[in-house]
């Protein structure tokens, strides 16, 4: 019982994280119709800004809204010089685009930092443990179910309540219906990296802020797992890429956890596997509608 | 109050509209007709600044749009109701609606405009709350012209409203027109449906392969004998019917 318990708040804690990342994926993909690829990074940038601004001797509390707005930046950046001139260029040239700047981001980084592992020195608050049901929980891990809880609730208000979240489904049910109403879709699609990236830098910050060492190649699987998850829930469906997330982590941290010595190692081909059995089932996704394809 | 000067518009490298020139003057109904692919739709579109036309004039009031983006031209005060509905189906008929006034910041305008929309269409009121992808053909034809009358716009172009509608339907939506222009209205009207469109409108331009081949006072281009034998095949609908 205690086992399953502590794989299961594993789960919970990796599973924020692909959902955090995942969203992002969705929201980008059901505004604009492409999947960007180098979302994964934008976690490696926000790491990056917090550990050369808290080395820099900035206050932790600041140096993480400061890393926040700096990855936002980045990603309002990344959409209006490497997305904009090829946004009518057809699906194949947005992903490789989309590839391109995501290597050459890591690149980038490396040339900058250097492939070393770094540790990101985080307060001692945060890794102060208790025991929850039996198993030791450290702060972050609730720390980081509390921020995807709430970053999760905010975002669906915004996008089922606002006017600009208003436009932002009229964008992605029928962009040149939007355009004749008068919505700007510059403005929506940069709204729409706004809250990718700072979900994204939310993400990054709190799992090298739980696992301390992390280097430029950090985003990569990362932003490879979260974009399955968003895809096994369903391209373009919040819920499906917050279920996406956690199922995605429990199959990975239960496959480790319960399979025979010799094959735990490969818990990510088991989980793909399933995830393969389960888009062969469902295609669009468990919470995809049948509609989504853009012409 | 829009006076569309030479325009021509190119596809790649195709010609679909040539060196067009004609004029919306402020409270009346022209129609644009011809057969499929003679650029009417094409025409509305560089209007509201979906395509870009490549040479020619369009003023708006005095005032050239032509460059100017969707947004620039729906503040402008003209409003693009497309072929085919085009509602946004995974929302609501409310939010459809209130999406027509994305533009719009004064609330208590918007209020009222939304009254106005309801008071024309009771049947919008009534399925506020329903996904507008549930409406039938009729309703979503409403709410279409509903969400473009919310942009406040003086000036509507009406992209084949009757296209796929039951005749029933057609009637209504034929009548909607009428009572719009009697509200002070201004609309460039594109439709198959030629004889209806000529019996509503003060003024026709007939557009073939691009040009426009004739225009004047509809009944008088209703009357010409090539019109009748190309587009109205001794036909009779309601409308002309109502005339008789």
């Amino acid at each position: 019982m205690g086992f399953f318990t502590a794989q299961l708040i594993s789960a919970i804690k990796l599973g924020s994280i692909y959902a955090l990342v995942a969203i992002g994926y969705s929201i980008v993909y059901s505004i604009m119709g492409m999947i960007n690829f180098a979302h994964g990074e934008l976690l490696m940038i926000a790491t990056f800004s917090l550990w050369v601004l808290m080395n820099a001797g900035i206050p932790f509390g600041f140096a993480v809204i400061l890393a926040i707005i700096i990855t936002v930046l980045f990603g309002i950046f990344i959409e209006k010089i490497a997305y904009r001139p090829i946004r009518n260029a057809g699906e194949s040239t947005q992903i490789i685009t989309s590839l391109a700047v995501s290597i050459f981001l890591e690149a980038l980084c490396q040339a900058i930092f250097n492939s070393s592992a770094k540790a990101l020195i985080i307060p001692a608050f945060f890794s102060k443990t208790f025991k929850f049901l039996g198993v030791t929980v450290s702060v972050i891990d609730v720390v980081t179910f509390a921020c995807t809880v709430i970053l999760t609730i905010v975002v669906v208000l915004i996008i089922q309540k606002t006017s600009v979240g208003k436009a932002m489904r009229a964008v992605a049910d029928n962009p040149e219906a939007a355009d004749l109403v008068g919505i700007d879709r510059n403005r929506i699609i940069t709204v729409a990296f706004i809250i990718g990236s700072v979900l994204a830098a939310v993400a990054g910050i709190l799992y090298s802020g739980k696992y301390t060492s992390f280097s430029n190649d950090m985003g990569f699987m990362l932003g490879v797992k979260a974009f399955i998850a968003a895809v096994l829930g369903g391209l373009g469906s919040l819920t499906g890429a917050v279920a996406g997330g956690y199922i995605m982590a429990v199959l990975e941290i239960f496959f480790s956890g319960y399979l025979p010595g010799g094959v735990a190692s490969f818990q990510t081909t088991f989980t793909f596997i399933v995830l393969i059995l389960v888009l062969l089932v469902r295609p669009n996704g468990l919470f995809g509608s049948n509609n989504w394809k853009r012409s | 109050m829009l006076k569309v000067s030479n325009l021509s518009i190119s596809y790649k490298k195709i010609n679909a509209v040539r060196e067009i020139s004609f004029e919306i003057r402020e409270g009346e109904i022209v129609s644009l007709i011809g057969s499929n692919g003679a650029g009417k739709t094409s025409t509305m579109k560089a209007i509201s600044g979906l395509i870009k036309a490549k040479s020619g004039s369009i003023l708006f009031n005095g005032k050239e749009i032509l460059g100017m983006s969707p947004t620039q031209i729906v503040s402008a005060g003209i409003v693009h109701v497309p072929e085919g509905r085009q509602v946004f189906s995974k929302l609501s008929v409310g939010e459809n609606l209130q999406l027509g006034g994305y533009l719009t910041k004064d609330r208590k305008v918007l209020k009222e405009r939304m009254d106005y929309v309801f008071d024309m269409f009771p049947i919008l009121k009534e399925r506020i709350h329903q996904k507008a992808g549930s409406l039938s053909g009729g309703e979503q034809q409403m709410l279409a012209i509903g969400r473009g009358l919310v942009t406040g716009a003086k000036l509507l172009l009406l992209d084949e409203p009757s296209l796929g509608l039951a005749p029933i339907v057609v009637e209504q939506v034929f009548e909607v027109i009428q009572t719009l222009q009697q509200n002070g209205m201004t609309i460039l009207l594109v439709e198959q449906n030629a004889l209806d469109a000529m019996a509503i409108s003060s003024r026709t331009y007939i557009m073939e392969s691009g040009a426009i081949v004739m225009e004047g006072p509809s009944e008088e281009v209703a009357e010409n004998e090539e019109v009748k034998r190309i587009y109205l095949g001794g036909k009779e609908t309601w409308v002309s019917s109502l005339h008789n």
